[in-house]
């Protein structure tokens, strides 16, 4: 049986972590002293490359790489903003840290900022966190009055300000360059790249954007050396990974785990505990809301990111989202495409559109009023899935296109109601 | 600074080679190739969002296709517009933008000259693949002149780009997200910005149309006429459109002008052009017979007229003849009118100013030719390093050089500004000084002096003397600025090198003007680089001719050209004086709205009741008509071939839009029939002849020719400045009267200014600016409005020794204590009948 292997969540459940002194019992903060004290910042960067740590927000982009992007000499401010924004359907691993291990996070923004030398960070939080934003805001003045925040800290002659910025309830703030307009006080219009963010993001200024996951094991890294954190896992997939494990599932939970040593069944068996009454599973979404369902007999692969990409998908932002036998996968390809249609931001011709088009089709067809040529007009409009200005519009036809190709004879079915053996077939079972 | 150009690059469009300045989007490389790549919310002179993605285009070695508009060109880049890829991905675009689109073309004013259209015949499909109810949106009223229709929008932005960048007022807002997206204004408030009607260009689709042009056209129906809009000294160069065989004129265009309005017009001279339209005209000559005037012809009235003239200056000489004429009419117009004065009446009793009192011959204006100063405000703010308001209200004044203001401090040139009141203009300045109104003269000694120390520059005898005799001392009060304020502002000239300075109508007119003029132009001296050079120095006249009116010579005391009369006439008060006390006993009256204008208006009605033979021409019945002898109507500008001279110096020609109203003549034909009843031998002079005469005539015109004016290219060379004497005569003394505390019955200064949607002279025979009319009010501080116990919008009298008004208060923070502010003319609402100049006092009561 495969058991968690406790990292960024070592303490969380066992001890009290929400003041600076608790933290420092459990040794915090002693990696933001090495960072500051021992290293330089392209030490930090080295350090971080070195682990493997790849962005947990969704995309996956190796964080020392990332950093490195920062011009080198810039003149104006450079800013580190920290993505809590956490809306994708089926996350839920950043909020444990924000609500119970806040210094963690504050502690890895730190160092972020020291290896990118930025004096000024951002925590987009989003709206709905109200209570994380209060923690969050508690711990930053806590932080202050202790020295950790704020000129010279630690004594090592390191200036640096965090600010929590709480988003309005939107989940297009999330994608980083939406995050950055939102956070100028405009509406949180995503903007094309290039200019990519690390040159002219935050007030046209270089600017690293990072999930909460992606710094909170920052502090670990310097800590214990990235050598020391590449050895978990596999080669590309390195380190520790919150799963937040949802849906038919009898023990639903956010699971950290090193990716490599189970199957993607054997990790819903796990900890899960299985699907409820004993049914069978008919598909998984292995990564967020956005990424392609895998079906029933292509979970036997090992839970790594290679793998999942071999299969089609994405570990994307590590969230799990099981489905059993007696889901109707019209409804739930419905379901997805209204997130998006509610979600688009409205911006772009191919996204706005799309997604009210994906839903007036998909309603249709769910009502039994689907017509011959859906499927292939549904298929024809995800070919534009790359013409948008960010990535959302690729992330609400993912969805359409996997549910049409995986379980096509589902929509066939209703598309066809005529027929009285198809109308039985999927006839609702509960 | 090193005078090597932009770096280049060279790239391949659709297998062609060509070169572009780096950075150059690859939209803009391809046009050049002539190769339009379809786009809806690309607009060069707008930031760039990308977001239509209509014109992708595919770049070898990228993977993705990548909007043209915000892909800069890179060397060796080889780009394709036409590959599958992209007409796949267009025809894409197309179809979405296209599946909500309610298609209702056929009511649709925006068709024969929508993008949708355009692009869907060349780029979209047969049919449509959507099969559902469409999304509508409720529809608002967003004001008198913009109609949305945000069914057919296909939110590309340009219109809130526009009004955020341009404009400088984001009333237009994209609300909620997704498929629910749509325009609306601010709070869904009616749009205000003078500028919102340049949204209409830009809206690719019928999403913003004109509600003033809805309905009643198709576009294709309509012709254009190259004319120059007459309703302010900018003369934007715009269209006149009207529908094709009838006299109609339905839209007004912007024609693209780089040196004056560029692409935009504004508001007012968009939408007024039903003015031209109007029913409410002077469409017969009308004679007084037995106390009523009566429909006479041409033939009639014109000999009548020469038959009076004849015997009054047969009797008593030309002397007892005057003639004001607006400062509105063409050049052509203006210099025949004081033409058939001199030559033929042998009168220099001639004269333009309708709305101030010279205190002197040589007002304000004058004083500007004599001092050299560049009076070109849109050259000047091109080149100069730092712009200088000093008492004018651009936005209510002169709409599209506020507009060039703002482009000029959004590029970074810092913008100050000294007024006596907060102007619109204020948020985009680097600096606002405020003084008490009325106390130009005050302000500007002082500064000049502070300047001029900082500077150590030294300043003529003379010029201190008349500095030291405007400084608060026992018998002035202080203008309201703090020394601390002044010096401040004082600091930033001294390093203001390079800077121009623009000066408005509330420093420049009225008897103060020439000596504001002068304390300006030294300030402007110390400003500039160019050491005897001409002081980077305008004047910023109102009026569509106010600068051909000067040029052509209608003054008293100066021909055309400025040359002077040796035995001058009669200025516009004199005369008007004149009339009252016997000495004149004719007078004409060529489109001037003496009644609204004149700033005694009991002075004016009374002259207007006592003269013995009064002529009044005008295209419109203005309140002057009741008082006529004879009144003769005239056409309109729209009908009317001629050439204006705008605030630059910048001689324009407009065409005839339409044929003239019959019954109506032109100015150009009235007078030249009149001349020939004393057998002037004018018979063959058209406009073009006429032009000739004043390029004889006027030796700043030599150049300019009438084929040139139509194609906006001259301008008016330097004047002569030997015709004025340089003595200083700073009349300093006659001005004191002004700085000092009111009447003890009328505790409060009357303060007036332009607004720009009044109904002041033509505005009032269009309809559409009617309805956009805001209606006047007195504005008061609120310390004074407590005193007399006034609150916002009660109905206030404003009395002063010469007449009252009723009025509805505003009360206002940024008015000046013991000072009421009445903006705008109004017909109903004659303000200028209140008060003498020289003693500016009213009370107010409830
Ligand atoms: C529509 C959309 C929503 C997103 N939402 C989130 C989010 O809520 N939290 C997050 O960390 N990343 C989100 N991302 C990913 C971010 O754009 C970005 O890649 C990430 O924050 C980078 O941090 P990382 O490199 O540490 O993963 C989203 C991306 C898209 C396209
Ligand atoms: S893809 Fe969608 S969410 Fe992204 S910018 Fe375009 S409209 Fe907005
Ligand atoms: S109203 Fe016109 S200009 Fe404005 S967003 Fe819609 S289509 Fe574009
Ligand atoms: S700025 Fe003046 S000239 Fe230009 S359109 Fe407006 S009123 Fe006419
Ligand atoms: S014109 Fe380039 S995306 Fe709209």
């Amino acid at each position: 049986m495969a058991e968690e292997t406790r990292v960024l969540l070592q303490h969380i459940g066992s001890a009290d972590l929400l003041t600076v002194k608790d933290y420092r019992e459990k040794g915090g903060y002693r990696a933001l002293e090495i960072a500051l004290k021992d290293k330089t910042p392209e030490q930090i960067v080295e350090e971080v490359a070195q682990s493997g740590l790849k962005g947990r927000g969704g995309a996956g982009f190796p964080t020392g790489m990332k950093w490195s992007f920062i011009p080198k000499d810039v003149e104006k401010p450079v800013y580190l903003c920290c993505n809590a924004d956490e809306s994708e359907p089926g996350t839920c691993k950043d909020r444990i840290i924000i609500e119970q291990n806040p210094h963690l996070l504050l502690e890895g923004i730190l160092i972020a900022c020291r290896a990118i030398g930025s004096h000024q960070a951002f925590i987009y939080i989003r709206g709905e966190f109200h209570r994380g934003a209060n923690i969050l805001q508690m711990a930053i003045e806590e932080a202050r009055r202790e020295g950790l925040i704020g000129k010279n800290i630690l004594g090592a002659g390191f200036d640096c300000e965090i600010a929590v910025y709480r988003g309005a309830g939107a989940y297009i703030c999330g994608e980083e360059t939406g995050l950055l307009t939102s956070l100028e006080g405009q509406r949180g219009y995503p903007r094309n790249k290039p200019p990519f963010p690390a040159v002219a993001g935050l007030y046209d200024c270089p600017t690293i954007i990072n999930n909460v996951e992606t710094l909170s094991a920052v502090p670990v890294i310097i800590e214990k050396g990235g050598a020391w954190y590449a050895a978990y896992g596999t080669e590309k997939s390195s380190g520790t990974r919150l799963l937040c494990l949802s849906g038919h599932v009898n023990t639903p939970g956010v699971y950290e785990i090193v990716l490599g040593n189970m199957t993607i069944r054997e990790f819903i068996r796990d900890f899960g505990g299985g699907v409820p009454g004993g049914r069978k599973i008919k598909g998984v979404i292995p990564g967020g809301s956005s990424m392609p369902v895998l079906r029933d007999d292509q979970l036997d692969i090992p839970l790594t990111v290679e793998d999942i990409q071999k299969a089609g998908s994405s570990l994307g932002s590590g969230a799990m989202i099981v489905m059993d036998e007696t889901v109707d996968m019209v409804e739930i390809a419905l379901l997805l495409a209204k997130f998006y249609e509610h979600e688009s931001c409205g911006q772009c011709t191919p996204c706005r559109e799309g997604t009210h088009w994906f839903v007036q089709i998909l309603e249709a067809v769910q009502q039994g009023e689907g017509r011959p040529g859906d499927i292939e007009l549904l298929l024809d409009i995800c070919r534009s899935e790359y013409t948008s200005i960010c990535p959302l519009w690729a992330a609400a036809v993912w969805p359409v296109r996997a549910f049409l190709k995986q379980f096509r004879e589902e929509f066939e079915a209703k598309i066809q109601p005529r027929s009285m053996e198809a109308e039985a077939e999927t006839a609702p079972a509960s | 600074m090193s005078q090597t150009g932009p770096e280049m690059v060279t790239l391949t469009i659709d297998g062609r080679q060509v070169t572009v300045p780096k950075g150059t989007p690859i939209i803009d490389a391809a046009l050049q190739l002539g190769i339009d790549i379809p786009h809806y919310c690309y607009d060069k002179d707008l930031s760039v969002v990308a977001s239509c993605r209509l014109c992708l285009v595919e770049i070898e070695k990228v993977p993705k296709l990548q909007p043209s508009c915000s892909t800069p060109a890179a060397e060796g880049q080889v780009v394709y517009t036409r590959s599958d890829k992209v007409l796949d991905a267009r025809r894409m675009q197309m179809e979405f933008l296209l599946v909500q689109h309610p298609l209702d073309c056929p009511v649709c004013d925006q068709g024969g000259e929508c993008k949708l259209q355009d692009y869907s015949r060349e780029h979209g499909a047969e049919d449509t693949r959507f099969h559902y109810r469409r999304r509508t949106f409720p529809k608002p009223d967003i004001g008198p002149f913009i109609d949305l229709e945000r069914n057919r929008c296909i939110l590309c932005s340009r219109c809130v780009r526009f009004m955020d960048e341009i404009a400088g007022n984001a009333e237009l807002v994209v609300v909620n997200r997704g498929w629910k997206s749509h325009i609306t204004t601010f709070q869904d408030q009616p749009l205000k910005n003078e500028f919102a009607g340049n949204t209409i260009d830009l809206c690719p689709v019928g999403a913003l149309t004109s509600k003033v042009t809805r309905f009643r056209t198709r576009v294709w129906e309509l012709k254009s006429k190259p004319s120059i809009c007459s309703l302010c000294s900018v003369g934007c160069s715009i269209d006149l459109q009207h529908r094709n065989r009838t006299r109609e004129i339905l839209r007004v265009l912007p024609r693209l002008s780089e040196k004056v309005n560029y692409r935009w017009i504004c508001d007012i001279g968009r939408f007024g052009f039903d003015q031209f339209n109007s029913d409410n005209r002077l469409k017969k000559p009308a004679i007084r017979i037995n106390g009523d005037l009566q429909e006479t012809s041409w033939a009639n009235a014109l000999g009548e007229i020469a038959k009076k003239l004849k015997v009054i200056v047969g009797a008593r000489g030309g002397a007892a003849a005057g003639g004001i004429i607006g400062p509105r009419p063409s050049n052509e117009t203006l210099f025949l009118f004081q033409q058939f004065f001199r030559e033929i009446l042998k009168s220099n009793n001639v004269d333009h100013r309708t709305e101030f009192i010279p205190g002197q011959q040589d007002d304000g204006f004058l004083t500007s030719i004599a001092l050299r100063a560049v009076n070109q405000p849109f050259e000047e703010i091109r080149k100069a390093s730092a712009v200088i308001l000093l008492g004018t209200d651009l936005p209510n004044e002169l709409p599209i050089l506020h507009l060039q203001v703002r482009e000029r401090a959004s590029a970074g040139i810092p913008v100050y500004l000294a007024h006596h009141r907060p102007t619109r203009l204020d948020s985009v300045c680097s600096g606002v000084w405020g003084y008490r109104p009325g106390f130009e003269t005050p302000f500007l000694a002082d500064l000049l002096k502070k300047t001029a120390q900082k500077m150590e520059s030294l300043l003529s005898q003379e010029m201190e003397e008349t500095i030291s005799s405007f400084l608060p001392g026992a018998e002035n009060e202080a203008a309201g600025v703090s020394e601390q304020q002044v010096n401040e502002l004082a600091n930033i000239l001294q390093q203001s090198n390079g800077a121009t300075l623009l000066v408005g109508e509330s420093m420049f007119t009225g008897k103060a003007g020439p000596v504001n003029v002068r304390l300006a132009a030294e300030l402007a001296h110390l400003l500039s680089s160019d050491v005897g050079g001409p002081p980077p120095l305008s004047l910023l006249p109102l009026h569509n001719n106010s600068r051909g009116a000067a040029d052509m010579g209608c003054y008293p005391h100066r021909g055309p050209g400025f040359e002077p009369i040796e035995k001058p006439g009669r200025n516009t008060a004199q005369m008007l004086e004149g009339c009252i006390d016997g000495s004149l006993q004719a007078l004409i009256l060529f489109n001037a709205d003496l009644l609204n204008e004149y700033p005694d208006r009991d002075l004016a009605r009374r002259a207007l009741e006592k003269v013995p033979f009064l002529v009044v021409a005008d295209a419109y019945p203005f309140s002057t008509i009741p008082y006529a002898d004879i009144a003769l109507p005239l056409s309109t500008h729209a009908e009317e071939d001629g050439t204006y001279t705008n605030v630059d110096g910048r001689i324009q020609r407009a065409l005839a839009a339409v044929a003239q109203l019959e019954g109506a003549l032109t100015g150009v034909q009235a007078i030249l029939a009149l001349g020939e009843r004393w057998g002037a031998g004018w018979r063959q002079v058209n406009p073009s002849r006429i032009f000739e005469m004043i390029a004889r005539a006027v030796p700043h015109y030599k150049d300019a020719s009438w084929t040139d004016a139509g194609k906006g290219r001259c301008v008016a060379k330097p004047v002569n400045i030997s015709l004025f004497q340089t003595s200083l005569s700073l009349a300093a003394s006659s001005l004191a009267s002004s700085y000092k505390p009111p009447l003890p019955d009328y505790p409060f200064r009357l303060v007036r200014g332009r607004f720009l949607f009044d109904d002041s002279g033509e505005k009032r025979f269009a309809p559409s600016l009617v309805s956009r009319r805001e209606e006047c009010w007195a504005e008061m501080h609120p310390g004074d409005a407590k005193k007399i116990g006034v609150h916002e919008g009660v109905m206030v009298s404003l009395e002063g020794v010469l007449g009252s008004i009723r009025l509805p208060a505003r009360i206002s923070n940024a008015a000046a204590p013991g000072c009421v502010t009445v903006l705008g003319r109004y017909d109903d609402k004659p303000v200028n009948g209140l008060t003498a100049e020289d003693q500016p006092w009213i009370k107010v009561q409830l």
